[in-house]
């Protein structure tokens, strides 16, 4: 069960524009860390720009209809990442410094490596519902390894 | 004093006769949280809550809310102007309208905001005029929640305010709960509604028989909890899994599932060791949590 | 605000009430227009009399139902967990609830009288102010001590008809104790007058038993304290 917002930017020009949230509260990770990772991502991508607002705390929070310390925990924690810049009174604005390779780029390479993995695996034998089983299993597995280290 | 506890106990116990309805009760609350009070119906909540509203005397043990002595009932008045409770059943006088209603409860309260009143009553499409003994089961529940809302209190106590609410009102209940939180509201609230409360508490208490099994930030049982899904070549041995963090265990056949609180991996290095042919690692709901944690007590 | 709240819960059983004792003292005074003898005055304060004795039944039966309610009877109908979370104290919730009923039997006692009195004037059969208002004085007096009873009852008992049948039937074995072992204390005859009544003029005298009102006056309070010590100290 997710919940899916559009929730509108203040744009630094003259297009409005809104972003797409979706978390999950059944998921196994904490709502915080889901909304980091969307915000984090959308900086990657370009749906987020340098200089654009996001929108403040309560507004957030009601618009996504989770708890204001999730939201506020996310903002604060990304502030430190040096992502958002949190402006008393004003909102969180984002900071993005330009990379050489795009994410878009890396996911686009990602994909061709796991159709190829797909595909090898189809032909072992496996059913696409058992292969995302193991690929989900692995996913949480790995994390908490890495988080242990 | 960030964190502090807007509602503490130390040893809260409620006994009627033999039975006990709320036994050594050392419940936590912090402020500026929302705090999600599970348990099954008889577990103890209502009687707990009244206990903290002065409603009922404690067999032993004692609690403060919002700083104040629950048992001193010169204190108590004080308290109950800066907290807000709205009781399971909702209770509202029938023989007054809703103006009238909305009217004598905002004379108690000098901070009644009335541009949540208005915001509500537009929301819920009240009908001033009509008496509340006349209104359907859903429109009591909103006047009642709307009453708790336009005080915007300190801390905000609501036992099971989504009944006799249809789909668009729990959303719309919900999403006021996280309006109040972010305006500096602590809430305490009971629900069946696990769904709903997976959504927006950062903490979950559960209550059974009276006493608190966990109070826990809703974080932590995302990122622990596990259910851990075995099949092994050969019938597997329960007590090869004995490892702190495992909750239960089945077996059936060559297949074993295991409930984790913690130590999820360790459990699959485990398996692994012992040749597991298959192993999936999966989240669990907050119902799923509930339901195992109750039914262990 | 509790005021108000008293009264919408009161305001049916007392207007209802008030008119139901001014019509009757009216309608019962009225009629003895078609009077016309050499004693009228004496048969007319015998009427007086009388009307004091009907009027302090109904009001009697009046303020007792009037004492009904409160915040026990409350959670019998489910919105205790309302008012006991209204940041006041009990005993404060008690006393407006008393204030509320003692007021509407004030009321209760005069204005029937001065409705008598009225008649009486129009009539061209005057009474005096003062036996008027020795009547009300002795009816609110005397009475107020079963208004605090019904108080006491409803305290204790949350029954919807136990406690009014409970109150009404203490008001009858209260009658007939006084009749048979209390006589010299008999509250009855000092509410109807009978203590202070010549028998001759049936005028009341002007020397009303202020021992016997105060004392009842004080039971009243001593039933008051009661009851707000029982309310504190009640789980709801």
């Amino acid at each position: 069960m997710a919940a899916v917002a559009t929730v509108h930017l203040y744009p630094n020009s003259d297009t409005v524009r809104a972003m797409l949230f979706k978390l999950a509260p059944t998921s196994g990770q904490p709502l915080y860390l889901q909304l980091m990772q969307q915000i984090r991502h959308a900086a990657e991508t370009g749906a987020l720009r340098n200089g654009d607002q996001l929108p403040g705390i309560r507004t957030l929070a009601e618009e996504l209809i989770v708890s204001p310390n999730t939201v506020a925990k996310a903002y604060s924690e990304l502030e430190h990442e040096g992502l958002l810049e949190l402006r008393q009174g004003t909102g969180a604005f984002v900071c993005v410094k330009q990379r050489t390779r795009s994410l878009a780029d890396e996911v686009t390479v990602a994909r061709r490596r796991m159709r190829d993995l797909i595909e090898q695996l189809r032909e072992d034998g496996l059913l696409d519902a058992e292969i995302r089983r193991a690929f989900e299993a692995e996913l949480l597995y790995s994390a908490e390894a890495v988080r242990k280290r | 004093m960030t964190n502090e506890a807007v509602i503490f106990t130390q040893a809260l116990t409620k006994r009627y006769g033999a039975v006990h309805a709320v036994r050594e009760l050392n419940l936590a609350v912090r402020r500026n949280r929302v705090t999600a009070f599970l348990g099954k119906n008889g577990a103890g909540k209502s009687t707990t809550i009244k206990m903290l509203l002065g409603m009922v005397r404690p067999t032993a043990g004692e609690g403060t809310m919002l700083g104040k002595q629950i048992t001193d009932t010169h204190q108590n008045v004080d308290m109950r102007r800066r907290v807000a409770y709205v009781a399971e059943d909702k209770p509202l006088y029938g023989y007054m309208t809703i103006e009238q209603t909305i009217r004598f409860a905002s004379s108690f309260y000098p901070d009644w905001r009335t541009d949540i009143e208005r915001k509500l009553l537009s929301d819920y499409e009240l009908p001033l005029r009509r008496k509340v003994r006349e209104l359907s089961k859903g429109m009591r529940t909103k006047l009642a929640l709307l009453l708790a809302f336009a005080r915007q209190p300190e801390l905000l106590i609501l036992d099971e305010p989504s009944e006799g609410l249809d789909p668009v009102g729990i959303e719309h209940l919900l999403q006021t709960l996280v309006a109040q939180s972010a305006d500096g509201v602590s809430v305490f609230f009971s629900s069946h509604q696990i769904a709903e409360v997976e959504r927006v508490a950062d903490d979950v208490c559960i209550l059974e028989k009276g006493s608190l099994m966990m109070d826990t930030p809703l974080d932590d049982l995302r990122q622990f909890y596990r259910r851990i899904d075995l099949v092994f070549p050969f019938p597997p041995l329960e007590r090869e899994f004995q490892i702190s963090g495992v909750e239960s265990i089945r077996t059936s056949g060559l297949q074993m599932s295991l409930f984790t609180s913690a130590n999820a991996d360790a459990v699959v290095e485990r398996a692994h060791d012992l040749h597991a042919v298959s192993v999936e690692v999966a989240p669990v709901s907050l119902r799923e949590i509930f339901l195992e944690t109750v039914k262990e007590a | 605000m509790l005021w108000y709240k008293a009264w919408l819960e009161t305001r049916s059983r007392f207007l209802i009430s008030l008119a139901t004792i001014t019509i009757f003292c009216a309608v019962f005074v009225h009629h003895a227009q078609g009077m016309i003898r050499p004693n009228w005055t004496s048969d007319f304060n015998r009427l007086l009399f009388f009307n004091q004795l009907y009027a302090a039944i109904l009001w009697i039966m009046a303020v007792v139902l009037l004492g009904m309610g409160g915040i026990v009877r409350e959670k019998a109908i489910g919105t205790s967990s309302l008012t006991l979370s209204l940041p006041v104290s009990r005993a404060r919730l008690v006393g407006v609830r008393v204030g509320m009923g003692m007021i509407e039997a004030i009321v209760m006692g005069i204005v029937p009288w001065a409705a008598v009195f009225m008649i009486s004037a129009l009539a061209k059969m005057p009474i005096l102010m003062s036996q008027v208002c020795s009547y009300v004085i002795l009816l609110v007096g005397g009475g107020l001590v079963y208004f605090a009873m019904a108080i006491l009852v409803s305290s204790l008992v949350a029954g919807e008809y136990t406690a009014p049948a409970l109150a009404l039937g203490i008001v009858l074995l209260a009658a007939m104790l006084f009749d048979t072992w209390l006589r010299r204390f008999n509250l009855w005859r000092l509410v109807t007058g009978d203590f202070s009544i010549d028998r001759n003029t049936f005028l009341l005298s002007e020397h009303l038993p202020w021992l016997g009102i105060l004392t009842s006056v004080s039971v009243a309070a001593l039933m008051l304290l009661a009851s707000i010590i029982v309310v504190q100290n009640r789980e709801f």
